[in-house]
């Protein structure tokens, strides 16, 4: 893998070291003085990392869909609603610009996170040079609107600490809004670790190489 | 940098390490992928069975609203509603909870919970706003089943409390509804489970629950009675108040009590029938199954009497007034006014019989017995029919007639009595009025002050006679003139106590003499007083209830 002998910079403590020419299976980097991790640049974690919260997150979507996420009871009346039913009771109250807005925010941005999170970090994998800077772009946009999707959270989180009337009205939360906050919160992570340089890298190495 | 390349081969090589595992951040996916399991594994657990259950209305159930309810907690929902092949009944879609399904029986049942006023009490307001719900009972085996029938009613009661239940049956179920509770001694026993019109007896029949230990006090001889409401007495032994609890007066209820009087008896079995009586006064009244009936004319009016006046014998009820009607006779135009009454002779002797009674009825007659109107109370002319033995009355006897037998009367000063006192008091108050009026006028004085007058001078006209009498009979007529003498002297002295009592009436009925004040301010107030009573009275009859809610 590692084909000349290199140096090598401790990112603690600013060591400087050799690499080994050679990197056999399951050999890892550290530095000879502090003993912290040192990685080449063709070695980033974010592409792992990323994919590691990408899924976590895509599989914490399936409950967080099936499993209702909030009850609201008025005058004794209600049950809880997933987030579809509760999109679905919007609609039939006629409020279509709020069941819009509930049905953008929370299903149709966080499939779109995962999918182009997904789509990123095939194409880095993949060393495609296509329309890089669309799809630094699509990055960019996509790591912006993630926190957005936490508003049902803290919707959620609010009513259930406001309302509280009894029998005349409450509101509480059920074990959906926690699987959702969980795939919110993930694919933020994921947004985050996911390096946008990488996009970039390959042409770059190419370009050295050639 | 470059400075420093010729340190380049002094730098250390780094130091490898040996890692197998892959990077630690593979461990939240693998958590999301547990929790992701376990919540979608806890909510497919947590699901019960679904059921179907019939209803005749889908009156106040919603769909995804309406819940199922076991002891006051939610057990399941309405998913769907649906009507069946035949269009006869609606088909509820009904989720239940993991346990009650564990528990749900053949024998569970379901009913529909409408919003109404409880009548167990007041369960608090979130009932008022929740709407219906779907009530049930799980049954007692375990053996469940997709498909039930919902009932129209709540089932009776629940299976494991203690007690027996009875019925009572009733004219009309009045103010009763399931739930109504049941008093002994003002405390609640029990209460209404069940009620039906039976269909071939145009009667109710109730149905009631009474709570271990309680139910050892129903005996066969028990008394119950509807103690719904207020209930206020006024009769000649005065006025009597009685109220079970607030409840009852509010929602009704029934009470019974075995009366001190009757022996105690058997403690009833399980099922046992009573009569329900519709208030206490009813209830206690000695019930015998016997009943002559008879037919009385009574000279005077009948005013006063009613449907269910009572027939007296020295003062204790015998029987009823059972009715009053007017015949008139087209031939000679002769109006009487039958009154059917009814008698039960085992007041007399508990021992005798429709026919023995009957027999005894006719010695008694034959013996003196008549009847008679008798006034209750002058204040309301309540009457009532007084069956007594006159003294040396004429011959008499129980006639036969085509109907009813009759039974003979005997005519009473006091029948009158009443209308004599009033008028009495009418012509009281026309006398009153019109001395006032004289008085007031001054007239009276005037009239007094005349005769005041008069008397002086004839007085003085006496005297004058006298001194004339002496001058002229001093020697003539000395013997005469001492008889003159002495009625003019007798004469005198009346007329000074004529006088006398004159000045007193003056006194007494002069203009704003508090005497005749009083008497006056007494009399209207008496008379206020007797119509207040009794428009009292006639608005208590027609509205009891205007005594809790005000007219």
């Amino acid at each position: 893998m590692i084909k000349h002998k290199a140096l090598l910079q401790c990112r603690v403590c600013g060591c400087l070291s050799h690499a080994p020419t050679q990197l056999k299976r399951f050999e890892v980097m550290h530095c000879p003085r502090c003993g912290a991790r040192v990685k080449l640049a063709q070695q980033s974690t974010s592409v792992e990392v990323t994919w590691a919260l990408l899924i976590a997150a895509a599989i914490l979507y399936i409950p967080a869909n099936l499993l209702p996420i909030m009850s609201v009871y008025m005058l004794g009346a209600g049950q809880p609603d997933t987030i579809i039913t509760g999109v679905y009771h919007l609609l039939e109250a006629g409020q279509w610009p709020l069941a819009l807005i509930v049905f953008v925010a929370s299903i149709v941005v966080p499939l779109l996170k995962l999918f182009t999170l997904s789509f990123l970090l095939i194409s880095i994998q993949r060393r495609s040079r296509w329309r890089q800077y669309d799809r630094m772009r699509l990055y960019r946009i996509t790591e912006y609107v993630g926190r957005w999707s936490m508003v049902d959270v803290f919707v959620i989180a609010i009513l259930t600490g406001l309302v509280q009337f009894g029998n005349l009205a409450r509101v509480d939360a059920n074990l959906g809004s926690l699987s959702f906050a969980a795939v919110v919160v993930l694919t933020m992570f994921a947004a985050r670790t996911l390096d946008e340089h990488l996009i970039w890298d390959i042409a770059q190495q190419e370009e050295a190489q050639a | 940098m470059n400075e420093n390349k010729g340190f380049a081969d002094n730098l250390p090589d780094v130091e490898l390490r040996e890692q197998r595992w892959p990077s630690p951040v593979w461990l939240i996916p693998l958590a999301a992928l547990l929790i992701g399991f376990w919540l979608l594994f806890q909510a497919w657990y947590e699901r019960g069975p679904t059921i179907t259950v019939q209803f005749s209305s889908a009156e106040g159930i919603e769909p995804g609203k309406t819940e199922v309810r076991y002891k006051a907690v939610t057990v399941g929902k309405v998913k769907k509603l649906k009507l069946d092949n035949e269009l006869k009944y609606i088909e509820a879609i009904i989720e239940l909870n993991k346990e009650i399904g564990r528990h749900l029986g053949t024998n569970a049942s379901f009913w529909v919970v409408r919003p109404r006023v409880n009548r167990s009490g007041v369960s608090g307001l979130g009932t008022l706003f929740s709407g219906s719900y779907i009530g049930m009972d799980p049954g007692t085996d375990n053996d469940d089943q997709s498909f039930y029938k919902g009932a129209e009613r709540p089932p009776v009661i629940a299976p494991a409390e203690d007690g027996k239940r009875f019925f009572l049956m009733s004219d009309s179920l009045g103010s009763m509804d399931v739930g109504a509770p049941v008093f002994y001694k003002q405390l609640q026993v029990g209460e209404v489970i069940d009620y039906e019109l039976l269909d071939n007896q145009d009667r109710v029949q109730l149905e009631l629950f009474i709570r271990a230990p309680y139910f050892q006090y129903v005996h066969d001889n028990t008394r119950f009675w509807n103690a719904s409401g207020v209930e206020l007495n006024m009769n000649s032994t005065g006025a009597e108040f009685r109220m079970e609890s607030l409840i009852s007066v509010i929602i009704g209820g029934i009470a019974f009590e075995t009366p001190a009087g009757v022996a105690g008896g058997e403690v009833s079995k399980q099922g046992d029938t009573f009569v329900l009586h519709r208030n206490y006064a009813d209830s206690q009244e000695k019930q015998y199954a016997t009943r002559l009936y008879y037919v009385m004319y009574f000279d005077g009016s009948v005013r006063g009497m009613d449907v269910g006046s009572d027939v007296e014998f020295q003062g204790l009820p015998i029987g009823k007034v059972e009715n009053i009607e007017m015949k008139m006779d087209k031939d000679s135009l002769d109006v009487r006014v039958p009154v059917l009454v009814y008698i039960q002779p085992q007041y007399f002797d508990e021992s005798l019989t429709k026919e023995t009674g009957e027999i005894a009825m006719r010695k008694l007659v034959e013996k003196g017995m008549r009847a008679k109107l008798d006034t209750v109370s002058f204040l309301t002319g309540q009457k009532v029919i007084t069956l007594s033995m006159e003294t040396d009355p004429p011959p008499a006897s129980i006639k036969a007639t085509q109907f009813y037998s009759e039974f003979p009367t005997t005519g009473t000063a006091f029948e009158e009595l009443p209308f004599i006192a009033a008028d009495i008091m009418i012509s009281l108050d026309e006398t009153l009025a019109g001395i006032n009026k004289l008085v007031n006028s001054g007239k009276l004085d005037k009239t007094v002050d005349n005769l005041n007058k008069v008397l002086a001078e004839a007085e003085q006209a006496v005297k004058a006679a006298k001194e004339t009498l002496k001058t002229v009979d001093k020697n003539t007529l000395p013997s005469m003139t001492n008889d003159v003498n002495k009625i003019s002297q007798d004469l005198s002295n009346t007329m000074q106590k004529i006088q006398g009592s004159m000045g007193q009436i003056d006194r007494l009925t002069a203009q704003n003499s508090p005497t005749q004040h009083q008497l006056q301010e007494m009399l209207e107030e008496v008379t206020a007083a007797s119509r207040a009573l009794r428009s009292l009275t006639e608005t208590l009859q027609r509205q009891p209830s205007s005594l809790l809610r005000g007219k």
